[in-house]
């Protein structure tokens, strides 16, 4: 008789003697296929200062991204106590701290929809950021609102991303975001934390949009199983939401709940990292 | 009928036993020190570790989040206490992970990250809770096949 070993233990996900579990070495065993065959970008950092006393600099990032030989990642501010109406104070200290490191940092600007954003998002856009990021909790607007609609559309029509939080705190969004996607269907839309308030209806809801990313950051691993077996593994990208969570316990969840949902070894590189460039459009 | 295997490294052992093609609920672990463990834990004595486990991180996480920080770090206590002596010789390696996650919520409270709006306690305890759901789904999603 077959001996369900399976059930008790996956021999990759042991760290061998010696190893210790938050080291590239455990990783690499975990997520083999993915972290040696294919580049690792993180969707999901911040940089700078949270009202809530977290910090994180380049330096820090990058020696984490170094850990885990993640190539890159997105960066956008916190919910900085210098954001003033428009966070033109963080993202341009964001920008300063990405730009020598511009082939593994990309930053996002962060938009405040109450405040004069569309002068702060042609600054941006002419700096260089790549993408918007949105938090409406913090910022305290709905995710569909007639007040942050002109910030999609103009994201669209540039070509750039917006990730949007749509974890704690919010309400459900599955409705609003999908009336934000049909209306926008050349928006690329990232989930920040895969609207984890509202699953597993989003999954249904938003299926028919394939400008509708999810984001797994803090996320979890009952939603992430629910993706990872729902969603086409080209519409999930891994983030970490580095400082609050690290990029140890984010790729081993995502490495060991994407193949116990069944997804293909071959589809592994788009969720660690190839479904973020191909909708920032960057080769790696 | 049990079998004996000698070791102290998790992966050796496991993988002797798949090797040998031993049943891990039918093997025992000789550590060298006078310890006999067993391999793994039955199904239900994983499901009480593990629910027990995940109940104490939700309940820390929601005090946290509703403001009671005495309480919080009572539930976080209690779950640090079930997971500090491994019941089998793998899940040794699980609760060490666990009780770091829990640990750097304890640290970060003690260290005055009590309001809501810290989001690093909050995230250290999803961080525990998802590293028991883990165990739990890999124990679960497995069902030993009928015959």
């Amino acid at each position: 008789m077959r001996i369900p070993y399976e059930r008790y233990f996956d021999l990759r996900a042991i760290p061998q003697g010696g190893m210790a579990m938050d080291s590239y070495e455990y990783l690499s065993q975990v997520t083999a296929s993915a972290v040696e065959n294919a580049p690792i970008w993180d969707a999901h950092t911040h940089l700078g200062t949270d009202t809530d006393g977290k910090t994180l600099n380049a330096e820090g990032l990058l020696a984490d991204l170094a850990k885990f030989d993640v190539t890159g990642a997105v960066v956008f501010p916190f919910n900085d106590p210098d954001q003033g109406e428009d966070f033109h104070v963080p993202n341009e200290r964001i920008f300063a701290e990405c730009a020598p490191h511009a082939d593994r940092l990309l930053p996002f600007m962060r938009l405040n929809p109450h405040g004069p954003w569309e002068a702060e998002y042609e600054t941006c856009l002419a700096r260089g950021h790549v993408g918007v990021k949105l938090h409406p909790r913090a910022q305290e607007f709905e995710i569909g609102s007639d007040l942050v609609r002109p910030i999609y559309r103009r994201a669209a029509d540039d070509g750039l991303p917006v990730l949007v939080h749509t974890g704690y705190g919010m309400p459900a969004i599955s409705h609003d975001v999908a009336t934000v996607a049909a209306a926008l269907p050349h928006l690329k839309l990232i989930l920040g934390h895969a609207s984890f308030i509202d699953m597993p209806r989003a999954l249904r809801v938003l299926k028919p949009f394939p400008n509708v990313y999810f984001e797994t950051s803090v996320v979890r691993v009952y939603d992430l199983f629910q993706v990872l077996r729902e969603v086409d593994p080209s519409r999930v990208m891994y983030g970490s939401d580095k400082p609050y969570s690290s990029s140890t316990v984010s790729l081993q969840s995502m490495g060991i709940m994407a193949a116990m949902a069944g997804v293909p070894e071959e589809r592994m590189p788009d969720l660690f990292g190839g479904n973020l460039l191909r909708v920032l459009d960057v080769t790696s | 009928m049990r079998t004996t295997v000698k070791g102290t490294d998790v992966h050796d052992v496991c993988r002797e036993v798949v090797e040998r093609g031993l049943h891990p609920e039918q093997v025992d672990v000789d550590l060298g020190d006078g310890r006999l463990l067993p391999l793994v834990l039955d199904d239900p004595a994983h499901f009480t570790l593990y629910v027990r486990l995940y109940s104490r991180a939700l309940a820390a996480r929601n005090l946290f989040l509703s403001g009671n920080i005495r309480r919080t770090l009572w539930e976080i206590g209690a779950a640090l206490i079930a997971a500090d002596e491994p019941p089998c010789f793998l899940e040794g390696v699980y609760l060490a992970e666990i009780r770091f996650a829990l640990a750097n919520a304890e640290e970060a409270l003690r260290t005055g990250q009590t309001s809501a709006k810290h989001h690093g306690p909050y995230a250290s305890m999803t961080i525990a809770e998802n590293l028991c759901l883990m165990r739990l789904f890999r124990r679960q999603l497995h069902p030993t096949p009928p015959g």
